[in-house]
């Protein structure tokens, strides 16, 4: 507990993406230890399996409406954790995944309970994109990986490297302006494609990629081309793959000064 | 008496099981004592229903917006009690104070 003036503190957890396999032994303390713990896990069994761990954990499943404005369920998210931090609590947020890659609530969280002068830190989790490295075979360090919430390509003019991998996020709600609805359809989805059509080939191999978040099931893994996207099953947990359309350019400029420098360093070395 | 919670999280950790073929799994199953409802949504690796039969409804599982910086500047300008016309509102999306800072706080 915090040995400040403010005995409340906040600590936001991962617990991974597949029941039983991800959680790490710090994170399953931490929710072991708290006085109280909010949950936001990706389907109901793991949230049955977290409830396991502690006597008292709280689902935020219940703040989600169709209709309803997904800032405003985050902000209560956020409320309903600060509640009890500023009650004087021991709080553990456990968040499915990576309580920091694509998930707002928990670093807002953790902004306003360090603001109001309570302990607050992260602790991470194996998230999606860790697991669609492995089960892919991708390695982010080969021609480098931009990953965008999917909407933001429709939202702001974005620039996308084609020569580089390219992970789009909650593609199952692109181009929902409200932040009310659970999914938008395929003439939202076209739209995407024409964004992106602007860098690849609209032949161009994409894979829709699901993590298996119960570990009885394997991930899933949809190869299409870039034109079928539109007409495509995607869901909340999927997540678009587009590997490298074309190598990237020779700077040819650039690696002559870098000869130069090298050709310095010998003389002067 | 079998709990399923408990068998997926023994599943979840041990290297065997978690890439257990179904004729393995459907062992596993039987020496837990798993009811015959319970292993048939197992093995048939059908979530949805095995949530069903534990009384959880599909769950939404975002938590990210993608527009959230116009959304923090609308409020922020809201409790200022400032207005301003479209074009100003346009200009503050385009570089947002929070964004400035976080920027600024990056150099």
């Amino acid at each position: 507990m915090s040995s400040g003036a403010h005995t409340g503190s906040l600590v936001c957890v991962g617990i991974g993406m597949t029941l039983g396999s991800h959680l790490g032994p710090l994170a399953r303390s931490h929710i072991e230890q708290s006085d109280v713990v909010f949950a936001a896990a990706s389907d109901g069994i793991v949230e049955l399996w977290l409830a396991k761990m502690h006597a008292d954990v709280r689902s935020l499943q219940p703040h989600y409406r169709e209709g309803k404005s997904r800032m405003q369920t985050y902000r209560e998210m956020v409320e309903a954790m600060l509640t009890e931090v500023r009650a004087g609590k021991r709080v553990c947020g456990a968040f499915y995944g990576h309580p920091g890659v694509f998930a707002w609530v928990p670093h807002k969280a953790i902004e306003v309970a360090r603001s109001e002068g309570y302990a607050a830190h992260m602790e991470p989790g194996i998230s999606a994109e860790d697991c669609l490295y492995a089960d892919l075979g991708i390695d982010p360090g080969k021609f480098g990986c931009q990953h965008f919430e999917a909407s933001q390509l429709l939202f702001y003019q974005r620039r996308i490297d084609p020569s580089a991998y390219l992970v789009l996020w909650q593609v199952g709600v692109v181009g929902d302006q409200s932040l009310k609805r659970f999914a938008t359809g395929a003439g939202y989805r076209q739209i995407l494609v024409e964004v992106l059509a602007r860098d690849y080939p609209l032949d161009h191999q994409l894979i829709i990629y699901r993590t298996a978040t119960l570990p009885t099931r394997q991930p899933q893994v949809k190869r299409l081309a870039l034109s079928a996207l539109p007409q495509a099953d995607i869901g909340m947990e999927d997540t678009i793959v587009i590997p490298p359309a074309r190598l990237p350019e020779v700077d040819s400029t650039m690696r002559a000064r870098l000869s130069a420098l090298d050709s310095a360093d010998v003389i002067d070395g | 008496m079998f709990d399923v919670i408990d068998f997926l999280d023994r599943v979840g950790r041990d290297a065997t099981l978690r890439n257990a073929s179904r004729d393995e799994l459907a062992v596993a199953l039987a020496t837990a004592q798993a009811t015959p409802v319970l292993s048939s949504a197992i093995l048939g690796k059908d979530r949805q229903a095995l949530g069903a039969l534990l009384g959880q409804d599909p769950f939404c599982c975002y938590i990210n917006p993608g527009k959230e910086d116009e959304d923090e500047t609308e409020d922020e300008t809201e409790e200022a009690g400032v207005k301003e016309d479209s074009s100003t509102q346009s200009q503050q999306t385009a570089v947002s104070p929070r964004i400035l800072h976080a920027l600024t706080s990056l150099t």
